[in-house]
């Protein structure tokens, strides 16, 4: 009898651990000698490769003005990787992983330069036996993502959806800065890519932690029992960045910490956090689930807006004790900006599971530290035996989720102090992934990145949830930007904030947590 | 020193820290695991301290530091806080480290950071801000007198308690009202007094000694005497004011210093046809009546600074007689 070779590889791979991705493909990284590519694409690249995670062929092939040749190419990257790739670089793997880099001189807003680009990766294609699937990466300002996917359809590079070889999209935030404006690059990309093969980044969903919110709640039995207005009595989620806007003057003031922050990491955080147990992990199903929280947001609009939010932005203050400007001072920011580079908001999700527990989102520039995570606070215990005396409360159980620094996640839990008196401590339970599982996590980039190249959707972000978020967000938007003369509250640099925020929450009988 | 069975320590740029810590650890762990205990923040405030010569031995030699350390797993945070107006230095060095404790699968390790030279009052939070770990309580210890070195406030107002110790205060009253401003900040810490723990045998004698030697009902009608040790005042005055709150008196008892170098402070109160008098030294409290009863004495427990830093830091929340007393006091 013979067997043809396909069962055979299938017999064969048969109790292997499977290799995530394995099709042969050509990564096409528009902007591919940006800061993008240099911090995270290159070095994500490269520890797939020495995981041996990269499928056994393949090429990255970087486009941008620079007038460089491939041997310059590599060298930018060796530079990127021997500065932030998280594994040191070690001179043989970095050689054969060279050898798949290439860089191709072209502007994509100028017409006809595709013909050049095309032939030049045939070449490629040609000498590494790679197939013609391709990934186009849209690692370039934003209003260069429509004019680079027309670019795309008129030279003919982008092969129909389910059709093989492959063609796929990725898509780098933002899409768009309000409801109408994601409409329409979402309109001009539709028309050239179908939404299967799109794959939207939201870097926040590949860390290790925000992928384990789903373990957590729903691989345990324990947790999920108690996530509803029953047992919690709020929910905050904080993104904390330390550094100031930097170089980034020219995107951030047309941004601001609403849109840069709240709108996509944040959302997507509260999305799988108050998600609906999913029926299976088929990407599509896990993101209908979260596309219903989006939608189930209580709208803020008009004063509403007012009574929920706090926005307010970053005067001259200290970052471990040294002296910073504040965010009208940085270079490229208008002394009259009224961008935020903070914003603390309280919102309600009207569903079954969630009436009446408030969320607080919390983000901001110019904070003590950079740190992320989610914490879920249960409610008191009632004030009898242990938690009667006023003066000394216990502090309520929290469950922290610890997206960075140290991910990981602790429990709060009060505890008896030995001694012959009840004395109680609130202890924590804590699970660091560094200590337990050794080593440090794979960058998000690493996993995002080697999803695309397996076609597994999960991760990224369906556009009608890009578009639910933005259709919360833009009555924000739309109420801040009627209020030009009011003045905006501010926070000095290494401050959590600004007091308002504190009232928000205060007056809603809360406070904020340490991080 | 106490038996911290290794320490590692490294100078490093405050910028560098968060990146170092995590080296340290995997040289901790590299014969044997050792797990990452932290129960709370302990800030320790030097005021006015100039940087040691030597930071780590100056660290090891604080056998304070190792004891709590030890005893009750804190991240100690130690700022040589010399505030100067004139002045933004900003932190030049910091000098951290890894103690480690218990063997085998105990074997638990906590981290000490120190940082050089703090001047700038407003620069104070933003690093305490970034070096305390926000899931546990943190307490600041202002290791100066109160009432000769005011804390800036938001400094203070970083922790869940403020820890200071009022015996050697030079103007008790002064340190009182800083200490009761405290209370009023809008994000006020819990008061916690080293002083004022020691004081609790003597007051539990007072309580125990009116309570069951006297009979009920006897009136306080001829007044309350407090002596204290010469130099110590504190602890006669915040006795002074425990007591006049209680008897709701509208000035205070009277209090001296005593020339009795044995008894750290004396407490006599009299009515009309009794007297009782409670006596601590630092072995004792003796308590003796007029009355029939022989005295009575409670011992005061054998305590080391770290002990009761590590009491402090274990009894969270609010101590609503220290905080009567010291408005008492302030008033
Ligand atoms: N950097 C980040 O950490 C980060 C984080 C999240 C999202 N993003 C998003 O990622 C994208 C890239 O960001 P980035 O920070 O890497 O920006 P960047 O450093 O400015 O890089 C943009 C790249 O696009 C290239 N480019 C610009 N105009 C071009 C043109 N007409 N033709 C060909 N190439 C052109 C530039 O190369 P030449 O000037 O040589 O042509 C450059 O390499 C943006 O959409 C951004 O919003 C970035």
């Amino acid at each position: 009898m013979t067997v043809d070779l396909d069962t055979l590889a299938s017999e064969l791979a048969a109790g292997e651990a499977q290799p995530v991705a394995t099709e042969p493909v050509t990564l096409v990284i528009f902007g591919g000698a940006g800061d993008l590519a240099h911090r995270k694409l290159l070095p994500a690249l490269y520890n797939l490769h020495v995981d041996g995670l990269l499928p056994p062929r393949m090429a990255v092939v970087g486009v941008g003005r620079k007038d460089i040749g491939d041997d310059q190419y590599r060298e930018f990257a060796r530079d990127g990787i021997q500065r932030f790739s998280r594994r040191s670089l070690d001179e043989e793997r970095w050689d054969s992983f060279a050898s798949s880099l290439f860089f191709v001189n072209s502007a994509i807003d100028q017409p006809g330069v595709f013909a050049s680009l095309g032939s030049r990766l045939d070449i490629i294609e040609h000498e590494r036996g790679l197939a013609g699937n391709r990934i186009y990466y849209l690692a370039v300002p934003p209003a260069l993502f429509v004019p680079t996917v027309q670019q795309l359809s008129h030279a003919r590079f982008v092969a129909p959806a389910d059709a093989r070889p492959f063609s796929r999209l990725i898509v780098e935030k933002p899409v768009g800065r309000d409801l109408a404006s994601a409409r329409a690059i979402s309109d001009a990309i539709a028309a050239v890519f179908d939404e299967h093969q799109i794959y939207r980044i939201d870097h926040y969903l590949g860390k290790e932690t925000v992928q384990n919110i789903l373990v957590l709640r729903f691989g345990n039995s324990f947790f999920e029992p108690l996530f509803n207005k029953k047992y919690i009595d709020h929910v905050q989620i904080t993104v904390a960045e330390q550094e100031g806007i930097g170089t980034r003057a020219g995107y951030y003031e047309q941004s601001g910490a609403l849109r840069d922050m709240i709108q996509n990491h944040m959302l997507q955080l509260l999305a799988l956090v108050a998600m609906e147990p999913p029926r299976s992990l088929d990407a599509d199903v896990v993101r209908d689930e979260k596309l219903e929280v989006i939608q189930s947001l209580r709208p803020l609009e008009g004063e509403a807006v007012d009574m929920a939010t706090v926005r307010a932005q970053y005067a001259a203050g200290f970052d471990l004790g040294a002296p910073v400007p504040g965010y009208k001072d940085e270079p490229g920011v208008s002394r009259s900006s009224r961008t935020e580079t903070f914003v603390a908001m309280q919102v309600f999700i009207d569903n079954w599971r969630w009436a009446g527990v408030p969320f607080f989102l919390r983000t901001g520039k110019r904070l003590p530290k950079r740190a992320s995570e989610i914490s879920i606070h249960l409610k008191e215990v009632p004030p009898i035996l242990f938690n009667r005396d006023p003066h000394r409360r216990l502090d309520p159980n929290v469950l922290t989720i610890r997206i960075q620094p140290d991910e990981g996640f602790a429990l709060g839990i009060s505890s008896k102090v030995p001694g012959p008196r009840v004395r109680i401590y609130p202890v924590n339970m804590d699970f660091r992934y560094g200590s337990t599982f050794g080593g440090s996590s794979p960058e998000a980039y690493e996993r995002l990145l080697l999803d695309v190249m397996a076609g597994d959707a999960t991760l990224f972000m369906r556009r009608d949830s890009v578009e639910g978020s933005w259709h919360w967000i833009t009555p924000i938007l739309d109420r801040w930007a009627e209020q030009t003369t009011d003045p905006l509250p501010t926070y000095g640099a290494g401050d959590w904030g600004p007091p308002e925020a504190d009232r928000l929450m205060e007056s809603a009988g809360r406070s904020w947590r340490q991080l | 020193m106490a038996p911290a069975l290794a320490a590692l320590w490294r100078s490093v740029t405050p910028a560098d820290i968060d990146t170092t810590l995590p080296d340290l650890w995997r040289d901790a762990a590299r014969d044997s695991p050792v797990s990452r205990a932290l129960m709370s923040n302990l800030v320790i405030v030097r005021h006015g301290a100039r940087p040691p010569d030597d930071e780590v031995v100056h660290l090891e030699a604080e056998s304070n530091i190792v004891r709590i350390a030890e005893r009750h797993p804190a991240r100690i945070i130690v700022l040589n806080y010399s505030p100067d107006a004139g002045r933004a230095c900003a932190p030049r060095q910091a000098t951290i480290g890894v103690l480690t404790f218990g063997a085998g699968a105990v074997r638990y390790g906590v981290e000490v950071i120190a940082v050089d030279e703090v001047c700038a009052e407003a620069s104070v939070p933003s690093i305490v801000r970034r070096l305390t770990r926000g899931d546990v309580p943190t307490t600041v210890w202002w290791t100066a007198d109160l009432s000769r070195a005011r804390p800036p406030d938001p400094m203070v107002e970083t922790g869940r308690q403020f820890l200071y110790d009022s015996t050697g205060w030079a103007e008790v009253r002064l340190g009182a009202a800083r200490a009761t401003a405290i209370l009023a900040l809008p994000h006020a810490p819990d008061l916690a007094d080293l002083n004022w723990q020691r004081l609790a045998p003597l007051r539990s004698a007072i309580v125990h000694g009116l309570r069951n030697e006297l009979g009920a009902g006897a009136p306080v009608q001829n007044g309350v005497m407090i002596r204290h040790r010469a130099g110590e005042p504190a602890a006669g005055w915040l006795l002074g004011a425990w007591l006049r709150r209680a008897l709701r008196w509208t000035s205070f008892p009277s209090i001296e210093a005593s020339s009795n170098d044995d008894e750290v402070v004396t407490v006599t109160l009299a009515g009309e046809r009794w007297e009782m008098t409670a006596r601590m030294n630092s072995q004792r409290v003796l308590v003796a009546g007029t009355g029939e009863p022989p005295p009575f004495s409670i011992p005061v427990p054998r305590q080391t600074v770290a002990d009761e830093v590590i009491s402090e830091l274990r009894s969270l929340g609010r101590d609503m007689h220290l905080r009567e007393t010291m408005l008492t006091l302030a008033t």
